[in-house]
């Protein structure tokens, strides 16, 4: 079955250029009170068959920075600067609708709730269906084939009975699987999974997760995977990227991020978190303070008004993102890095 | 059960009103041996519940008695005028819903633009304009001025359709125009809804067009208020067709009904008013089959 | 806010993130200044104020009813007095807005005409409004059988066409003043007493009518002091389109002759009086239609105004 979907559900990334580059990206919500900046100069790469996972607490942006690569915004008020680069097109230069060709086809969506996010009154066959008849012109016959072998690789196994179930009737995990089948079923090379996991349970919380990675290293595509939860974006995903405030306040490996975090706000979520880490005295470390307000932000580094480490000049110099001594890859910003190894603590094993 | 509650409430209702139905049938100046012969041939005689057991056991059979006045079975009569009262009710609603869809998919589109507010106020307009208000300046307007469509007559559907819309489009139309404003406005406001949900979201995100997404994704799960409105709205339709009736001659139920009152034709009244009721509840039955077809989740709950 | 629009700002996981229910409320309030600024995306604009368009049809109401009452103190002539002028005659100084076939003066009738419309309309909701929302507030709160009987019934009465029981009362008793008002008052029973109903459902298990159950008030000082103000408004709403359906009930019966008897002059017997004439003298029938129409716009665009500043969305039948 990984073999099959190989075949049907991507090419094999393999130029040399990242499939995707993001550079300086900012976007603002335009509203009555003034503009209020979400994603604040984001930049990274991706490469094919790779999954990012990008965390951040409720607010930080990462949801934003998702849909401003998709470019698609429920409300027109939005403002996105910067470069999206897409298998060499520019995405933020192109019209509508040349983006909204690409959208379906090249990239998907997979939403964090498949309740709200499938439509309740139309068989969820066809709505993985109605992407290769509607976009890929495919015949009526074709494309059921399409969205039943869709619905097979994202392993639901009697895909053809549940083709003409009606959400209501499908439990959460086999929902969220019905999604990632919409959104592989046309062959997109970069998905954007918002919370993907975040409404199911452990298990098959788990089981979307391999699915997920399993997809993405069998067909070639990227993931772009949004979660607040440290224990998903560690155990699924071959990079991290935090973001705090709007912006990407450490990036690199997901091995790097996790075992050897830099970024303060980093330590402090990972110390925050029972299902990664125990902690020696067996107490949690919740993180002091509140989240920054996004329309008051000072001059210096968005987290030291809450990090135990900072000093004036925290508070007054915005630290960029610097390449860490051990690994070129792993970026982070901070003026007091931390430096000893939270592997001790691991409790789950990361990639 | 509700229409049986129903029939003993059109009973009642004419039976409890005080005084003799045979005095009121014959009128003030009538003999006592003329009472008495038509209280006898009514039943009125016997106990009510006798009166109604065998009312309603004739009523299941379709006899609703004979017309005092015109000496014809009701029956008969209803048969003839009902199709008059189901093609207009028919036709209206098909006026209103072409007018309603269209406007409230444009309205819920580009929201506070200028159709959208041009379409809501108008919609208050219509609301206000009730078959009586409306009619008699479209007849004005269009029969008596320009004798587009004509003010009166009726033709059968069945041997002459297209005299027959001819003559049907203009009393149609004045009992859309209610209609309308309430479709309008409910679609509206569930369409904003919807188009707010995440699966359109997704739906767009698949690169569906916006008209792909709006008919194929947005409309459907939009119109369950719609059709709950359009089941109650028929209660107010058949009062609204009589009124249209009389204005516009047509030989409908209402008109039917309107008669019967001025010539106090009791056992027309009676049957009539019986069988719109049950007619009413009718629709609001297929309704709910009908939303059951929309809404799968209704369906299996 | 839009559900699903910002599902970034509400995502929050406090086991993960936040262990102190202090960052944890944070979050919330955090989530208000930025929710603020993307409110402006998905409201009407206006909704919170009632606007000037609503105190001009308010006012028109009132002047409506004022001429109403007061008609006996303006200076018009007897509004069934025929040869009050020249009959079929347009507008002049003496007769405003002209007369009619008879020569009655239509402007002594169109406001004399409100008053029956008024005083049914008016009267039936009152009384409707005060026998259907008592006992929906107390089925609402009580629950139990009370309420199921009671709202039981009230959807057999609603099973029935309510124009058609209009015509049917009318069709072995003539239509007097306060029969029409009772009439339409059973009418307005049912759904004022499911309105009232739904909304005192809505709002007894809200937090703050739980708290003073909590704190030991009485039943009835809950119903009054607590639930009552709460409902109340979308109540008055719902119960002004109430006023605009009698308007509409009553004059469909006059305009069929089957309300209060002639001469007395009503919006509807003027407009179905006039359409005879309609060929010679177009205005005899168009005036009152106009002032009828006038008075619904009004009716019905304030207590929308009413309904959507209050926040709810009753359905518009």
């Amino acid at each position: 079955m990984k073999a099959r979907a190989a075949t049907s559900f991507g090419e094999d990334a393999t130029s040399s250029a990242p499939l995707l580059r993001v550079r300086s990206l900012t976007t603002s919500y335009v509203g009555e009170r003034g503009s209020l900046r979400v994603v604040d100069d984001v930049s990274f790469s991706l490469e094919g068959g790779k999954v990012l996972s990008v965390v951040g607490e409720s607010g930080s942006g990462k949801t934003a920075l998702c849909r401003s690569i998709m470019r698609l915004f429920p409300t027109s008020k939005v403002h996105v600067d910067g470069q999206v680069i897409f298998d060499d097109q520019q995405l933020l230069e192109l019209d509508d609708l040349e983006m909204s060709e690409l959208w379906g086809t090249r990239i998907a969506m997979v939403f964090q709730d498949p309740m709200s996010s499938l439509n309740p009154v139309m068989r969820v066959g066809n709505q993985v269906a109605e992407g290769p008849r509607r976009r890929l012109h495919m015949a009526r016959s074709a494309a059921k084939e399409r969205a039943i072998s869709a619905l097979k690789s994202a392993g639901i196994a009697d895909a053809k009975q549940r083709y003409s179930r009606y959400p209501h009737e499908l439990s959460g995990g086999l929902r969220q699987r019905v999604a990632i089948a919409i959104a592989i079923a046309n062959g997109p090379k970069l998905i954007l999974a918002d919370e993907p996991t975040t409404g199911l349970d452990v298990t098959v919380q788990a089981q979307i997760l391999s699915l997920v990675n399993q997809l993405s290293h069998s067909a070639g595509i990227a993931v772009i995977m949004v979660t607040h939860d440290l224990a998903v974006a560690a155990s699924a995903s071959d990079d991290i990227a935090v973001m705090y405030a709007g912006r990407v306040v450490e990036i690199g490996p997901a091995r790097e991020v996790i075992g050897h975090p830099r970024m303060r706000y980093t330590e402090a979520l990972l110390l925050a978190s029972p299902r990664l880490y125990q902690t020696p005295h067996a107490r949690l470390n919740a993180i002091a303070g509140r989240p920054p307000d996004p329309l008051d932000l000072g001059p210096g580094c968005a987290f030291s008004p809450r990090c135990p480490h900072a000093d004036s000049r925290c508070f007054e110099e915005r630290p960029e993102l610097t390449a860490s001594s051990e690994d070129q890859r792993h970026l982070y910003a901070c003026w007091h890095p931390a430096s000893a190894a939270l592997d001790e603590f691991a409790k789950l094993a990361v990639k | 059960m509700i229409v049986f509650v129903i029939s003993i409430g059109v009973f009642l209702l004419l039976h409890l009103l005080p005084g003799n139905p045979a005095y009121a049938i014959l009128g003030p100046g009538a003999t006592p041996l003329a009472v008495a012969k038509v209280t006898r041939q009514l039943g009125l005689n016997k106990p009510l519940i006798d009166q109604y057991v065998t009312w309603l056991t004739r009523a299941l059979h379709g006899n609703l008695g004979t017309s005092y006045l015109t000496e014809q079975p009701v029956s008969t009569t209803i048969g003839h005028a009902f199709p008059v009262d189901l093609e207009l009710v028919i036709l209206s609603q098909l006026i209103a819903f072409a007018l309603a869809i269209p406007m409230a998919i444009t309205a819920a589109r580009r929201q506070a633009s200028i159709l959208d507010r041009i379409f809501t106020m108008s919609s208050f307009g219509m609301l206000s304009l009730p078959a009586f208000v409306i009619g008699v300046p479209l007849v004005l307007a269009v029969a008596v001025t320009v004798h587009w469509f004509p003010a009166t007559g009726y033709t059968p559907i069945y041997s002459q359709p297209i005299t027959n819309l001819h003559e049907m489009i203009l009393p149609s139309i004045t009992l859309a125009v209610g209609s309308v404003a309430i479709y309008y406005r409910l679609l509206r406001t569930d369409l904003i809804a919807t188009l707010q949900e995440e699966f359109i979201t997704l739906a767009r995100s698949k690169g569906l067009s916006n008209r792909e997404v709006m008919y194929r994704h947005a409309l459907r799960p939009s119109t369950f208020s719609v059709l709950t409105a359009t089941a109650i709205n028929v209660g107010s339709l058949l009062g609204g067709a009589v009124v249209v009736e009389y204005l516009f001659g047509l030989p409908g139920m209402g008109l039917l009904l309107v008669n019967g009152i001025y010539s106090r034709d009791y056992v027309m009244v009676q049957g009539v008013i019986l069988t719109l009721a049950v007619a009413f509840v009718l629709v609001n039955f297929l309704a709910d089959i009908l939303y059951r077809v929309i809404d799968p989740r209704v369906r299996h709950a | 806010m839009p559900e699903g629009t910002e599902s970034h700002q509400v995502d929050i996981d406090p086991d993960t993130l936040h262990n102190d229910a202090h960052g944890h409320g944070g979050a919330r309030a955090r989530d208000k200044t930025s929710a603020g600024v993307m409110e402006a995306n998905s409201q009407e604009p206006g909704k919170r104020v009632l606007g000037p368009a609503f105190w001009i049809a308010v006012g028109w109401i009132a002047i409506i009813a004022l001429a109403a009452i007061f008609a006996n103190l303006l200076p018009l002539p007897n509004p069934n007095l025929t040869g009050a002028g020249p009959a079929m005659a347009g507008p002049s100084l003496a007769h405003l807005l002209g007369t009619d076939e008879l020569g009655r003066d239509l402007l002594s009738r169109l406001i004399f005409g409100t008053r029956v419309s008024l005083v049914v309309s008016f009267a039936s909701i009152a009384i409707g409004t005060a026998i259907g929302g008592s006992l929906g507030i107390v089925a609402g709160y009580v629950g139990g059988v009370v309420d199921w009987m009671a709202n039981a019934l009230a959807y057999i009465i609603l099973a029935f066409p309510p124009l058609l029981l209009l015509l049917a009362i009318a069709a072995f008793s003539k239509q007097t003043l306060p029969k029409l008002v009772a009439e339409f008052a059973f009418l307005s029973l049912a759904p004022l007493f499911r309105v009232t109903r739904g909304a005192t459902l809505a709002v007894a298990n809200r937090e703050f009518v739980q708290a003073a159950v909590a704190s030991g008030a009485g039943r009835f000082r809950i119903l009054t002091r607590e639930i009552l103000p709460s409902v109340l408004p979308s109540v008055i709403s719902y119960a002004l389109l109430g006023v605009a359906i009698v308007i509409v009930g009553e004059g469909s019966l006059a305009f069929l002759g089957l309300s209060v008897a002639l001469p007395t002059p009503s919006w509807g017997n003027m407009i179905a009086e006039g359409r005879t004439f309609l060929a010679v003298d177009p205005w005899i029938s168009l005036i009152p239609s106009l002032a009828m129409f006038s008075l619904l716009l009004a009716l019905n665009f304030s207590a929308d105004k009413l309904g959507e500043r209050f926040g709810s969305r009753e359905a518009k039948l």
